[in-house]
């Protein structure tokens, strides 16, 4: 285009401007329809993904936790969404959203119990038991990924390491690394003494009760004082190894 | 097996073995059904065909099972890792035109407007049925799966939020929608997009966060200052001047769940209603008297006033 001056230039200029808009614009569109077709295919692999494979990621959880891993990898969220293809298709979706809503069940049961903060290995024990009549069998994997879904409802649920065991917690209680600190010492026998504390740790004695008065204030851990020595023993139900089944306590 | 332990046994002229004093024949047998007399409902386990029977028999089953299964999932991984990669390109094509519509929203021209607006729509929509959430934000409304479930979420809620007093916790709302669905269950970021456009539509419900990262829904028309007003009066009665205010407490005389209480009450302290007394007690709230506490003349007690009221009761119970 030549520059042209006065009036008219600055119209051929406006006019220029203008068409190149329009082109930009053209091409935005073509790539809107590279983008649909795209998708078809795309859509289409996925159905025929589904057909040959649908079963083998309901039956096999292995199968599942790798086919997660791979999505995680390529950066979708084959969970994100009800509406997605993947739960449209593979029908993974239903199976997720149900234990989510399974899991926080058995966390508001236990609640009393241990003051929201469950053993995972006890948590899958009762979700497999409640879904006794369902054939699709149930990893920690997948109890983990439900969880991580819940997480984003914004109550506390949370899954932490303490130890060699993974706790999963249902209340917004911050914990701190005093507790876990606790928490971990108490696997061994389910509960722990503010004088083991004390031993094992080097802590004061003012640090230990403080870590154990908001313990016991949000109820994760249990005074006991029946024994013949007098020495208090606090008990954390979420690490010992003696599980209750939920209903069978007074 | 047992050819290489025992002797071979002396034949008779007809092929049948000769038996010494404390022997007796034995067979093998090519396969062996086992019923259960005793127990009618045992199931029968019937033995394949030209297999050995016992353990080693049972095995083999095993062991043939995972071969096949082994096979076919050889089979799946394979076409697994080619979805993958077919995902791969979806997502990196899906980048380059989220950044091309982003780029292109700062562009100032009405016609186009409309069309943009249009294929960011669209986009939304795109983006969801690969699997990548885009989060609601001022300009854009989100895919239209979350607009329409955000308004079928808002007629839904109406009934449990009155039970519940005004103020429900988004994972109880969780639980309850994908119960009453029963299938086609929505997940946890669905529902949290589609509270989270209520804001852009006219309804009676909002969700709101606490800084405790606790998320509830809530009653447009349920006020604060109605609950801080109620809690003004829980917490000026003679009891509660004396001992306090807990949270089960305040759960009771609301009529909502004690965590709603907590939250409630921990709002009115920062707003400079209620003072907190954490003792061996527990965790309590008095009304907060140092508005009414002249700082220059400590004890000075107004005629009127809570300070006033507040020493007749505590000192009666002396």
């Amino acid at each position: 285009m030549r520059r042209r001056p006065g009036i008219g230039g600055l119209q051929t200029a406006a006019a220029a401007r203008d068409q190149y808009r329009l082109l930009g614009e053209n091409v935005a569109k073509i790539r809107t329809d590279l983008m649909k077709e795209q998708l078809t295919t795309f859509r289409t692999q996925l159905e025929d993904f589904a057909r040959k494979h649908k079963n083998d990621i309901r039956k096999n959880p292995a199968f599942r936790s790798q086919f997660h891993d791979m999505c995680s990898k390529v950066g979708v969220d084959p969970l994100a969404s009800n509406k997605g293809f993947w739960a449209e298709l593979l029908g993974i979706g239903d199976f997720y959203y149900e234990l989510g809503v399974q899991i926080v069940d058995i966390c508001l049961a236990t609640r009393p119990h241990n003051g929201g903060l469950i053993n995972l290995q006890e948590l899958c024990n009762l979700l497999r038991q409640r879904r006794k009549s369902d054939r699709e069998a149930v990893s920690e994997d997948d109890c983990l990924r439900a969880i991580s879904k819940l997480k984003v409802l914004g109550n506390g649920f949370e899954v932490i390491s303490v130890g060699k065991r993974k706790l999963v917690r249902s209340v917004p209680t911050e914990l701190n690394k005093d507790h876990n600190e606790i928490l971990e010492l108490a696997q061994a026998q389910g509960f722990v003494t503010v004088a083991e504390i004390e031993r094992r740790l080097s802590w004061t004695t003012g640090r230990a009760i403080d870590a154990f008065d908001t313990l016991l204030d949000e109820g994760l851990a249990m005074i006991d004082d029946g024994h013949r020595d007098g020495i208090r023993r606090y008990w954390f139900p979420c690490v010992s190894s003696i599980s209750t089944a939920v209903g069978a306590d007074t | 097996m047992a050819g290489n332990c025992l002797e071979a046994a002396e034949l008779t002229g007809s092929g049948r073995p000769v038996l010494l004093p404390t022997e007796i024949e034995c067979s093998l047998l090519s396969a062996v059904d086992l019923e259960c007399e005793d127990l009618p409902n045992f199931p029968n386990l019937k033995s394949g065909t030209v297999r050995m029977v016992g353990v080693s028999g049972i095995l083999r089953k095993e062991q043939e099972m995972w071969e096949t299964t082994d096979k076919s999932l050889q089979d799946a991984f394979q076409d697994l890792n080619a979805l993958m990669s077919k995902a791969r390109e979806m997502v990196m094509l899906a980048e380059k035109m989220r950044q091309k519509l982003l780029s292109g929203s700062t562009s100032q021209s009405g016609a186009a407007e409309d069309e943009e607006l249009g294929s960011k729509q669209e986009m939304q929509d795109w983006l969801l049925s690969v699997g990548i959430i885009s989060p609601v934000t001022k300009e854009s409304a989100g895919a239209q799966y979350h607009q329409q479930l955000s308004r079928q979420l808002s007629d839904f809620v109406r009934i449990p939020l009155e039970r519940a007093g005004g103020m429900m916790n988004l994972i109880d709302i969780y639980c309850l929608f994908n119960r009453a669905r029963g299938t086609e269950l929505i997940s946890p970021e669905d529902l949290l997009q589609a509270c989270s456009l209520w804001e852009k539509f006219d309804v009676p419900v909002m969700l709101r966060k606490f800084d405790s990262g606790v998320m509830v829904i809530q009653n447009k028309s349920h006020s604060d200052e109605e609950i801080f007003a109620r809690i003004k009066i829980l917490v000026t009665k003679p009891d509660a001047l004396r001992t306090g205010v807990s949270a089960s407490d305040a759960a009771i005389t609301l009529g909502i769940a004690p965590g709603m209480a907590k939250e409630h009450l921990l709002t009115a302290e920062s707003k400079g209603l209620l003072c907190r007394d954490i003792s061996p007690d527990g965790f309590r709230f008095y009304i907060n008297l140092f508005p009414e506490i002249d700082p220059n003349n400590v004890y000075s007690v107004k005629d009127y006033g809570v300070y006033d009221t507040w020493s007749r009761v505590a000192s009666a119970s002396e």
